[in-house]
């Protein structure tokens, strides 16, 4: 199958005239169509400027792309130009933001708000009711009432406003769907609600999705494929079987795993991981874990490791090479 | 909706109330007796009581400010000058209109320069543009505007002989004194609108938009622009208020036969009641424009619209 | 494991533990802020001149009137020329500095005491205690504060000490307002909910966690409110509602100078520049300390 997307070492820098922050260092996914890849990592990973770089929102001042390659159905991205880019946002790439308290405009009514999405992208030359027709027809697929089209984003609860954020986002059925931490904000029985109408409406539509979370309850609800990074790393990537419940794990993907309380195995004391992710100002010789790493190596702090893989499943650590080594 | 515009036009009346009571007893608090000031050290008793009966001054502190509040209301009588005898709303009404002129005029002006460059500024944000115009705004803001008059009178009309350098007689004898207050109003406005527009720039939803597709030119004007200008519409209400009292001083500078200078020469001849109804006069002119900009913004505003609408 | 919360409480806020970094984060932003350091510098130079104006100029100088030196031209002996009573401008001005800076200074440090009371009544204790005093200060808003200062001066008649009191009065209501609105937004924080919880004083909690947090706030206003002091007392002065002559002070000498446009436009100049250098170099200061507390807004 064709890959929809295929992110090649990306590497993002944001450069100020104090400082460089060294945000994603060489990222490499793939995703196809109908999948849904979920990004875990703590704040601060790079998730969210992954995410602005496939749109190209990145700020145009500090944010520099030094390396790496962004194809989506064999274009890449970095080459395209603003006008070409606007025709992709929104129509085949669409965002769904954190805070819906914020995402959308106060003194526009919600209406409007989805209609310019699809006024923007209107190849068909649909007529003002036609479009009007078709919010009435998004909004009901988010479980709005039509009529409420002509309130405020004030008027609505959180999940609801998330509702119309993600109203907006599918109202040009994307091909991609991308979702940053489209649940944190919310309430966590309205967490649920909205997260089974995400996937409905994904599978509905046959939209491929990145999901970017901290959450790995939500992941293994969603999650077809998923990418654990650190400090701008993908340091696990495999299927959600291989990560969940493959042989071998990166150090920090154990640490995560170790530090949410579960109610089925025999909990001994949650593991918080000690530590905190390196300085991002600071160009890293070895392995950027190597600090807070439990089995941390002499060769950890001189040498970058190399992939680890296993079918689907790729570990970034030298923990394995070695044992292959001694296998 | 109506319902909120009668609230808040009734909330005005308080207010009013309070600045009178303010401005009242602010006057009160002067040393001495307004008789012995007004008529002299040698006068007699006589004469003293009998201008203490004319200007009500021989009861007490509530006792006049009831009164003074009982004539306003039933008479529109504000009290007589000390000076000329005649009623002082009469002397005010024939200066404000000159006083309002000038304040008017000059937000108009400020308000259309200091926006469109405040935005300008915001949009090209990190620019030469906008480093000039954030420094010039910088310089203009810091000016004495009776010092920047008294310049302009120097270029303008002692040197070149373009526009009068006093009076109120003609249109041009506006432009000086209008320049003069716009300049430093259109400068606070710059900064306002620039920051507001920086900040609303920044908002989560302006980049929903742009993941809509919508082009940068779009973003700032359909999105970012109302946004910001709410903010800007309450502060050109309190420029004008800053306006109006500019004007008290630049009229000095002019020569303007307006309500300014007749405060200054009234606090001059200690003629009280005259300063006092002036700046309750003017004072009163602010609520009111405070009043219609809380008016419009009700309007624009749909969150504050919404609550009032049901 | 209460014993140790109690300990760290002042860890919670965050204050202590890196309050020493915080200070020298802001200082090294403020200082790679040309147009804040020309302010500064400008401001130094300022305080300097008023702190030494006796050195540079003798009061005595200021005011000492030569019927033969009328209206001279800036020249080596007189730096600024002289006025129309024969005196050294360049002396009035030096002199003027004092008057200005030092109006400036108590009315802003006066008002902030006098706001930082009320505002925390109001914002700590709310209720009709709030209402009461945000009311009186809307109703102090409405009149526009030139004017609220005129009426004082009028009534309480033309000096120095009543051109305080009258600057103080119109500086004060906006300046609760303004405190009162950061304990508000402070006062939310959870640490303060902590400090609460673990029994510290209502005044220790107003002065050790949310005025320090406030700091960057309150510091802009101050001095952007010098800077507005500056030119309110100008203006005033200029309409002959302020200081009074012979006192040197620069907008009186500019009323002085009003006269002469044309023949003596240099009388113009300097004490314009004066008030023009000074109250800007308080507007560069705290805007450049506002993007150095808040470097976010830069971007």
């Amino acid at each position: 199958m064709e890959n929809l997307l295929e992110v090649k070492n990306l590497q993002v820098h944001y450069e100020t005239d104090k400082e460089t922050v060294y945000a994603v260092n060489g990222v490499s996914f793939t995703i196809q169509n109908g999948e849904t890849l979920g990004l875990v990592g703590e704040t601060g990973a790079g998730k969210t400027t992954i995410s602005l770089a496939i749109l190209q929102l990145l700020s145009e001042r500090t944010a520099r792309i030094p390396k790496g390659e962004i194809y989506f159905k064999g274009k890449n991205l970095l080459d395209l130009g603003e006008k070409e880019m606007q025709l992709i946002r929104g129509e085949e790439i669409s965002m769904i933001f954190q805070d819906p308290m914020t995402a959308l405009n106060p003194i526009m009514t919600i209406g409007k708000q989805i209609a310019e999405a699809l006024r923007l992208h209107n190849h068909q030359g649909l007529s003002l009711s036609e479009i009007e027709e078709k919010v009435d027809e998004v909004l009901k697929m988010v479980g709005i009432p039509p009529e409420r089209k002509t309130e405020y984003p004030h008027q609505f609860s959180g999940g609801m406003k998330q509702r119309v954020v993600i109203a907006i986002a599918l109202a040009c059925e994307p091909q991609l769907l991308i979702a940053d931490e489209p649940t944190t904000a919310l309430d966590v029985t309205i967490q649920a609600q909205v997260l089974l109408m995400m996937k409905r409406l994904r599978q509905q539509l046959g939209t491929s999705m990145i999901l970017i979370t901290h959450d790995l309850g939500v992941v293994s609800k969603v999650c077809d494929n998923v990418a654990v990074i650190y400090a701008g790393e993908i340091v696990e990537y495999g299927t959600l079987r291989d990560v969940f419940s493959g042989k071998v794990h990166h150090p920090y993907t154990v640490g995560l795993f170790g530090s949410i309380p579960s109610l089925t195995a025999k909990t001994r004391r949650l593991q918080p991981i000690e530590g905190l992710m390196p300085d991002p100002t600071k160009e890293v010789q070895g392995c950027r874990f190597a600090d807070r790493c439990p089995h941390v190596r002499e060769i950890c702090r001189r040498e970058s490791p190399s992939i680890f893989a296993e079918g689907s499943h790729q570990v970034k650590c030298h923990l394995f090479r070695e044992e292959e080594k001694h296998a | 909706m109506y319902k909120y515009v009668i609230k808040r036009v009734l909330l005005t009346i308080p207010v009013l109330l309070g600045v009178l009571l303010i401005v009242f007893t602010i006057m009160s608090l002067t040393p001495g007796e307004p008789a012995r000031l007004i008529l002299g050290a040698s006068a007699d008793q006589a004469a003293i009581d009998a201008f203490n009966q004319l200007h009500g001054l021989d009861a007490t502190f509530p006792e006049r400010l009831w009164n003074y509040l009982k004539d306003i209301v039933t008479d529109l009588d504000f009290g007589r000058s000390y000076r000329s005898d005649k009623p002082v709303f009469d002397m005010i009404l024939g200066r404000f209109p000159i006083t309002f002129m000038l304040a008017t005029l000059s937000i108009f002006f400020s308000a259309v320069i200091g926006i469109v460059l405040g935005v300008v500024s915001a949009v090209k944000q990190y620019s030469k543009l906008d480093a000039t115009l954030t420094v010039t705004a910088m310089i203009f803001a810091s000016i004495p505007s009776f010092w920047l008059g008294m310049m302009l009178i120097l270029g303008f009309s002692l040197n070149l002989h373009m526009f009068p350098s006093h009076g109120a007689d003609s249109w041009q004898s506006y432009v000086l004194p209008v320049l003069t207050l716009a300049v430093s109003a259109a400068a606070g406005l710059l900064r306002m609108t620039r920051s507001a527009m920086l900040e609303t720039i920044r908002m989560e939803y302006i980049r929903t938009a742009r993941a809509k597709g919508a082009s940068p030119r779009d973003v700032i004007y359909k999105h970012a622009l109302k946004n910001a200008l709410l903010p800007v519409v309450t502060s050109l209400g309190i420029s004008f208020g800053t306006s109006l009292g500019g004007a008290v001083v630049i009229e000095t500078v002019f020569s303007i036969p307006g309500l300014g200078m007749l405060i200054v020469n009234a606090i001059r001849d200690k003629d009280f009641p005259l300063v006092m109804a002036s700046i309750l006069f003017l004072a009163a002119l602010f609520c009111l424009v405070m009043l219609i900009v809380d008016l419009i913004y009700a309007f624009i505003d749909p969150r504050i619209k919404s609550k009032y609408l049901n | 494991m209460k014993k140790n919360l109690l300990i760290n409480i002042d860890d919670v806020s965050g204050i202590k533990a890196d309050k020493e970094s915080h200070a020298k984060e802001i200082w090294r932003r403020l200082r790679k802020n040309k147009t804040a350091m020309a302010g500064m510098l400008i401001l130094g130079i300022f305080v300097l001149v008023a702190l030494f104006a006796d050195v540079i100029a003798p009061y005595e100088t200021a005011v000492a009137q030569d019927s033969s030196m009328r209206l001279q031209p800036p020249s080596a002996e007189h730096f600024f020329g002289t006025d129309r009573l024969g005196r050294d401008v360049f002396a009035r001005v030096v002199q003027g500095a004092r008057v200005s800076l030092s109006i400036g200074l108590f009315t802003s440090l006066g008002s902030l005491i006098i706001a930082v009371i009320f505002g925390s009544l109001a914002g700590y204790y709310g209720g009709k205690t709030e209402t009461l005093i945000l009311r009186i200060v809307d109703v102090f808003m409405c009149i526009p504060s030139i004017l609220l200062s005129l009426a004082v001066v009028a009534a309480l008649g033309p000096n120095m000490i009543n051109l305080l009191i009258a600057m103080m009065i119109s500086a004060v209501p906006g300046k609760i307002r303004l405190i009162h609105s950061v304990i508000l937004s402070v006062g939310d924080q959870e640490y303060v909910d902590a400090a609460r919880v673990y029994g510290c004083s209502d005044a220790r909690i107003i002065f050790k966690y949310i005025l320090p947090n406030a700091l960057g706030v309150i510091i802009v206003d101050t001095t952007m409110g010098i800077a507005g002091t500056i030119l309110g007392a100008a203006s005033l002065s200029f309409i002959g509602m302020g200081i009074q002559p012979p006192a040197p002070e620069w907008g009186s000498m500019l009323s002085e100078a009003s006269e002469f446009l044309r023949r003596a436009p240099y009388l113009l100049v300097f004490p314009g520049v004066s008030i023009l250098l000074s109250a800007m170099s308080c507007n560069l200061l705290g805007d450049g300390i506002r993007d150095a507390f808040d470097p976010k807004l830069k971007d």
